[in-house]
């Protein structure tokens, strides 16, 4: 899953540079992450969203100043039993959205350690995000803004309270991943092109006298 | 010094119109004169490069030149030099240079020679360098043959008058002139430089090779010509030396020359000693000349000179091999049949051949494959030949004939090729043939929009030079944004990118392109749908595979399956697949997801058991073949479990088969729902598969033994009534039966007793055929391994034949001795009945079995059995006993009819009483028989007759008439019965045992009858009665029947007649000519001269001396014998018969004798008619 990128032009027209980046979504079950991810891919909330099995893929397209960034997001299974799935799609991902229950402690504990393993076995580079889903519940909370805010401080990481059911702050936590990540001008970067010169240029050849003569 | 200067003039003057001329073709662009794009590259550009030929790249592009189809026209290039050309029309304009005459190459130049004896030198960027004329040398006429030295320092000019010029390649110098440097009045044909800079060759058109060798002492320049080869011992048409390699250590002292007479090629070494290597003969054609050419080729790491010859359709590779650097070798390659007659073979790059064809047809044939890649029509370029220089028609042609025919289509001159190059003199230009190397080859297609064609060629390709392909496909997906996808180029593009691996390119912008419109999608998931299932694409971008799984899902389901089966995981939302995996019930697909990603082993039982039911064949097949190949360690659908899980696998399938309650198990769930559903689904499956398991590691040894029994006990935990029924309860039975028999299993007495109980107690006529055999083996087993052994005989007995296990109780019968209900045993046996005659047949001897007795008690039921079997053994061991078995059956028709007929079929004598009882029984059941059995006479004839009269069998009647005599009668019965088949059989029979008169008799009275034409045509009819009633009567008798039904008759009646008359008269004609033949012969033979003896035949006395005196009279006889008229006593000359021989021949007419002289007889004989005929 290589970060992919090129200057073709596009049937729309647009023209630009075109950042594609993998995002996963991790977290412990029922905290919102499918939500979350609908939310923001299709703007809509269900209240009983079915449980995702392995991982669900989607893609979402955002336009950041002139560059037009897509998102191929990874939205994992939550269940114990599909932990092990995790690593194939963390692993090559540029940007990951760690997510806990503001209502669950538990969520958060199990967050920080889906947090400490990003950190250890994904790539270096990773962009991470820690969202506290269902703000809107915010009357049963059971995580302190400020517990989460101290610790993603701590750890590097972007800090969102979230709510899929509001919307709130949910493209806001895309949004910011998407202008941390690292937007190289890919046009003078790699091959295409360039090869395509170099086939020009092999065509007419730079010739030496061959060893073949009469 | 004055010769130079006059060139100097010459050149001056020229150059000064050449500027002009170069600065007017500058501005001439190509479109003008319709050059295609590649028309007009520098010469620099296009130089030859050897080494990117011979470079690791080469043997791709060979592949792909052979996999190319010639259609496509890319492998060659075809253009036209122009500044050269416009500079040589030019000349021929404005110095009256002539036409173009001669070309050839170096690698700093190309020198054109022209037919008014000027030589044009040109740069490789197609600029004149210098032109020359050697006034000083008077007409020579036109230039026939140029060579360029290896270091293009010198070149060698030779003129049609046979002057030869040596000129300083770099400025037109004239350096040396060799005036007679080989014979005198011939052309100059070929000149060519060694690769030593002092030694050229040079042919003529007398066919000699002259060498010409070059000194230079004290600043004189002197020359040297010696004759190498005369043409004497056989005109050299061609020769080539050998100067590709001289830079190789092995020819760096060798001077090879390769050269061709009109009858052979010949190599010869001339430095550092004259030496013939090499004589072929070359196929005899007086019509074309032989060609050869020298090329450098890589075999293995050496580089080895391989000479190409041949000559019209025929050519040869033959290889130079060097031993030990010293001994040069000539090995012969190979052999090619072409289809056509080459008029020029030259080398293209190391790998491919170009021939011209006498039609100018350019041919590139690949040397390796012998493939034919494409071909070039050349005919436009108007090709120089040389033909005029073979004739010598400049000075006198006086050249061989042989010579001049084969040299009507010489063109050695006029094609000169370099490298990969071929450069081509037409009469009006100088064309360039080129080989296109791979990317030369894309950059055309793509050029062209072939991007088909392109894309195939990058496809089968790329591997080795990926930039490219990728490049090219980059151009093709620009190209698409302005035009429409076409559906070929497509197809192309998807196996290009497939074979580079290009997923990225393929999903992303392949997609993009296509994803417009919805027919090109739909075609674009058709292509990787295909290559996925072919196996040849594992792996997409997650977008594509969700759209493809999404589009798959509404058009076929089961290539989805298919399609989830090959595809990488890490490319699937599982949450997607795994959704509609459930719904359509793609029970592989989602085991192999969930094992794979998950390792969990344990969830496609826990998934899907709950909705197994027994009608659920495939979800039940599916688990057991999943539960058999997990306790295997095997993968499903396919593959193998990483081997590090395996024994987790394992232990995970079978704690889970023997879990007691599943994990959301409902309070009225029953115990080990997973093992339970699967027994439940296919009892007999299910045990299968864990008897396989069972050879498995896991389950050997001491732990092993205890993991089956445990197994076992859980078993005989679920599988009890009513939720089982006796068939399955016997089926576990059986298993666990076959265990204990075979001691992998050790069970306690009480848990035996149970299953013992189980085998034997069950008494249900519902249990299944194969279920009863298994248990009647299962018991049979137990009992030979003694495990029984604490039953009583009698109980056992009781059981097995409440059980209806026959098989047990004929073993318990026969352990305990007691024979008397063995049979009976089989008899009551379902399956077993047939075997019972081969229990009787085997035993029937012993005594003590009585089986004899036996057989009379159940002889009744053995003949309901199997008739034929009991009639075999009746036959055989109670012949005598058979009026008592027909009693025995007295009360059963069926039997005794079967038993009777069997007993007839074997041929046996049966008693009249019981033939008769047979007869009826016959005549009751099967009356198409009765008949044939009549005709046996087994019965005594009233009570026949009074049976079949009985049961109204007319055609036994009527038999049974016939034998008494009473044709009349069995006729008219038959034929009241409208059996006409028969009626006529009896009166064919009667023709043949009745007088005439009876017999005719009976014809009349089956003509007569009404009713006789219903079944049988009246013709027929009376065809079987012609031969016995005279056709006058039976016309009569038919007098009113259609002309038709007679017509046969009538015309055998007449052919009869014809037949007669033409015998007749035959036998009149031969008979009439044997007897002109006869006449004939007795005319002949009395015809004949007869000589007489002087002695009379019978006192062999003279008969021309007198007797006694008297004179003599003599009797001669047709047959020569003569006598005295008094020796022939007896004899009558009436009677005419020699007394002699008794010859029927008339005596000769008596003639005077005359003493002293022989009588002489000249008499004609005439036969006697009578006495021959």
């Amino acid at each position: 899953m290589a970060n992919r990128s090129g200057a073709a032009q596009r049937p729309n027209g647009t023209q630009g540079k075109i950042c594609q980046f993998k995002l996963v979504l991790l977290g412990e079950s029922a905290v919102g992450k499918s939500s979350l991810v609908l939310r923001f891919v299709k703007g809509q909330f269900h209240e009983y969203q079915e449980s995702t099995i392995g991982a669900a893929f989607l893609t979402q397209t955002v336009c950041l100043d002139d560059t037009t960034v897509k998102f191929e997001i990874w939205d994992t299974a939550g269940q114990e039993r599909y932990h092990s799935l995790a690593p194939m799609y963390y692993r090559g991902a540029q940007a990951a959205i760690v997510v806990y229950d503001i209502t669950n402690q538990d969520t958060f504990g199990r967050a920080k350690t889906w947090v400490k393993e990003l950190q250890r076995q994904a790539s270096p580079t990773i962009v991470i995000a820690l969202a506290g889903n269902k703000q809107d519940l915010a009357n049963k909370r059971m995580v302190e803004f400020e517990e989460a805010q101290t610790y993603a401080d701590e750890n590097g990481l972007l800090f969102m309270e979230t709510s899929a059911k509001t919307a709130l702050n949910v493209n806001d936590i895309f949004l910011a991943i998407a202008k941390k990540l690292p937007k190289y001008d890919q046009n003078q970067g790699q091959s295409g092109q360039g090869q395509g010169r170099r086939l020009a240029e092999g065509d007419q050849g730079a010739k030496t006298p061959g060893n073949c003569c009469k | 010094m004055s010769p130079h200067c006059n060139n100097r003039i010459s050149k001056g003057c020229i150059f000064n119109f050449f500027c002009e001329t170069i600065e007017f073709f500058n501005f001439i662009n190509d479109s003008e004169f319709d050059i295609p794009p590649m028309a007009t590259p520098s010469l620099e550009s296009i130089l030859w490069d050897m080494e990117s030929e011979e470079g690791s790249a080469d043997n791709a592009s060979v592949h792909s030149f052979q996999s190319m189809e010639t259609k496509l026209h890319s492998v060659l290039s075809h253009c036209i030099l122009q500044g050269i050309s416009s500079q040589i029309i030019s000349a021929g304009d404005r110095v009256d240079a002539g036409m173009p005459t001669v070309i050839t190459n170096s690698v700093r130049y190309i020198a054109v020679g022209t037919s008014h004896g000027y030589i044009l030198n040109f740069n490789p960027e197609q600029n004149l360098c210098w032109c020359c004329h050697d006034f000083n040398a008077g007409d020579q006429g036109a230039i026939s043959s140029l060579a360029f030295n290896l270091d293009s320092t010198r070149l060698l000019a030779g003129y049609e008058r046979g002057y030869v010029l040596m000129i300083d390649a770099g400025n037109g110098d004239v350096l040396r002139r060799l005036p007679d440097a080989h014979a005198p009045q011939t052309a100059v044909l070929h000149l060519r430089y060694t690769f030593m800079n002092n030694l050229a060759l040079c042919g003529d058109s007398s066919g000699c090779i002259f060498t010409l060798t070059f000194n230079r002492r004290l600043g004189v320049r002197s020359w040297d010509s010696r004759c190498l080869f005369s043409g004497a011992t056989g005109e050299v048409c061609i020769f080539e030396p050998l100067v590709h390699g001289y830079d190789l250590h092995f020819l760096s002292r060798n001077v090879l020359v390769a050269m061709a007479t009109m009858s052979k090629v010949i190599v010869i070494s001339i430095r550092p000693h004259i030496k013939c290597l090499f004589s072929q003969p070359l196929p005899k054609m007086s019509n074309s000349l032989p060609q050869i050419t020298w090329q450098l080729i890589s075999i293995g790491k050496m580089y080895q000179p391989v000479l190409a010859w041949g000559r019209g359709n025929e050519l040869n590779f033959t290889r130079l091999i060097i031993h030990e650097s010293k001994n040069i070798k000539l090995m012969s390659l190979r052999n090619v049949q072409l289809g056509y007659n080459s008029i020029s073979i030259q080398w293209l790059g190391t790998q491919h051949l170009a021939l011209i064809d006498t039609s100018e047809n350019l041919h590139l044939l690949d040397v390796r494959s012998q493939k034919e890649l494409e071909v070039i029509e050349l005919e436009s370029a108007e090709l120089v030949y040389n033909s005029a220089h073979f004739k010598a028609l400049a000075v006198g042609g006086c050249v061989s004939e042989a010579f001049s025919v084969a040299g009507e289509k010489a063109c050695y001159n006029s094609i000169s090729s370099r490298g990969d190059q071929l450069l081509i003199l037409g009469t009006k230009a100088v064309h360039i043939i080129k080989l296109r190397s791979w990317p030369e080859r894309l950059m055309y297609l793509s050029e062209r929009g072939r991007w088909a064609d392109a894309l195939n060629l990058a496809a089968e390709e790329g591997a080795n030079r990926e930039k490219f392909a990728s490049f090219l496909l980059l151009r093709y997906l620009e190209s698409l944004n302005q035009n429409v996808v076409d559906k070929d180029s497509l197809v192309a593009a998807v196996n290009c990118c497939v074979k580079l691996n290009k997923v990225d390119i393929l999903c992303n912008e392949l997609w993009e392109a296509v994803s417009n419109d919805y027919y090109n999608q739909d075609w674009y998931y058709f292509l990787l749908i295909e290559h996925i299932v072919n196996g040849k694409l594992t792996s997409l971008t997650p977008f594509i595979a969700q759209s493809l799984v999404s589009h798959l899902e509404k058009k076929d389901v089961q290539t989805l399956e298919n399609v989830l089966l090959i595809l990488e995981i890490s490319c699937l939302d599982l949450h997607q697949v795994l959704t509609i995996c459930k719904k359509y019930k793609m029970y592989n697909a989602w085991i192999h997801i969930t094992t794979k990603t998950i390792g969990d082993y344990t969830s496609p039982l826990t998934e899907f058991l709950s909705e197994l039911t027994p009608a659920n064949q495939r979800l039940g097949n599916t688990m057991l073949v999943y539960v058999s190949s997990c306790l295997a360690g095997l993968g499903y659908p396919n593959g193998n479990i990483p081997k590090e899980e395996i024994t987790r696998v394992k232990f995970d399938i079978l704690r889970c088969l023997e879990a007691l309650h599943s994990i959301n198990g409902s309070q009225n769930e029953k115990t080990y729902p997973y093992l339970r559903a699967l027994l439940k689904f296919n009892m007999r499956e299910c045990l299968n598969v864990i008897e396989l398991a069972f050879t498995e590691v896991e389950f050997s040894g001491e732990m092993g033994l205890l993991q089956r029994q445990r197994l076992v006990q859980i078993l005989m935990e679920i599988v009890k009534p009513p939720e089982f029924s006796d068939s399955e309860e016997i089926n576990l039975a059986c298993f666990i039966c076959r265990l204990v028999t075979s001691n992998k299993l050790n069970l306690e007495d009480s848990f035996l007793s149970r299953i013992f109980q189980i085998l034997m107690g069950k008494t249900s006529k519902s249990i299944k055929l194969r279920d009863h055999m298994e248990r009647e083996q299962s018991w049979l087993d137990l009992m030979a391994t003694n495990r029984l052994k604490d039953e009583s005989y009698d109980v056992l007995l009781k059981a097995a034949l409440d059980a209806r296990c026959f098989r047990v109780a004929e073993k318990l019968y026969e352990l305990q001795g007691d024979y008397s209900d063995i049979l009976r045993c089989y008899l009551d046996d379902v399956i077993r009945k047939n075997e019972v005659f081969g229990y009787v047949v085997r035993h029937i001897e012993d005594d003590a079995r009585s089986v004899r007795e036996q057989f009379l008690v159940h002889f009744k039921e053995l003949v309901a059995i199997d008739s034929k079997k009991t009639v075999g053994i009746v036959n055989e061991h109670f012949s005598d006993l058979i009026e008592q078995f027909c009693e025995m059956l007295e009360d059963d028709d069926d039997s005794r009819y079967l038993f009777l007929r069997e007993l007839i079929s074997c041929d046996i004598k049966l008693p009249s009483r019981i033939a008769e009882i047979y007869l009826e029984l016959l005549c009751r059941n099967n009356t198409e028989q009765v008949r044939n059995f009549v005709e046996l006479g087994l019965c005594r004839m009233e009570e026949a007759l009074e049976i079949t009269k009985k049961y109204r069998v007319h055609a036994a009647t009527a038999l049974l008439l016939e034998q008494g005599g009473e044709w009349l009668e069995a006729l008219e019965l038959l034929l009241e019965h409208n059996l006409v088949d028969h009626a006529l059989s009896l009166c064919i029979r009667g023709a043949e045992h009745l007088d005439s008169e009876g017999a005719q008799k009976l014809w009349m009275v089956l003509l007569q009858h009404e009713k006789s034409s219903e079944n049988m045509s009246l013709r027929q009819l009376l065809h079987a009665t012609a031969p016995h009633i005279p056709p006058a009567q039976l016309l009569e008798l038919v007098s009113n029947v259609k002309f038709g039904d007679v017509r046969v008759s009538l015309q055998g009646i007449l052919n009869d007649y014809v037949h007669d008359i033409h015998m007749h008269s035959t036998t009149l004609k031969l008979l009439s000519k044997d007897i002109q033949q006869g006449l004939a012969r007795a005319l002949a033979r009395h015809r004949r001269g007869v000589f007489f003896s002087t002695t009379c035949s019978t006192c062999h006395g003279s008969l021309s001396s007198p007797r006694n005196g008297d004179a003599v009279a003599v009797s001669a006889w047709g047959c020569g014998h003569c006598f005295h008229q008094s020796c022939a006593v007896g004899s009558d000359a009436e009677q005419a018969t020699c007394p002699a021989c008794k010859t029927k021949t008339s005596l000769l007419p008596r003639c005077p004798t005359t003493n002293g002289r022989a009588p002489s007889v000249n008499t004609r004989v005439r036969p006697d008619l009578e006495g021959h005929f």
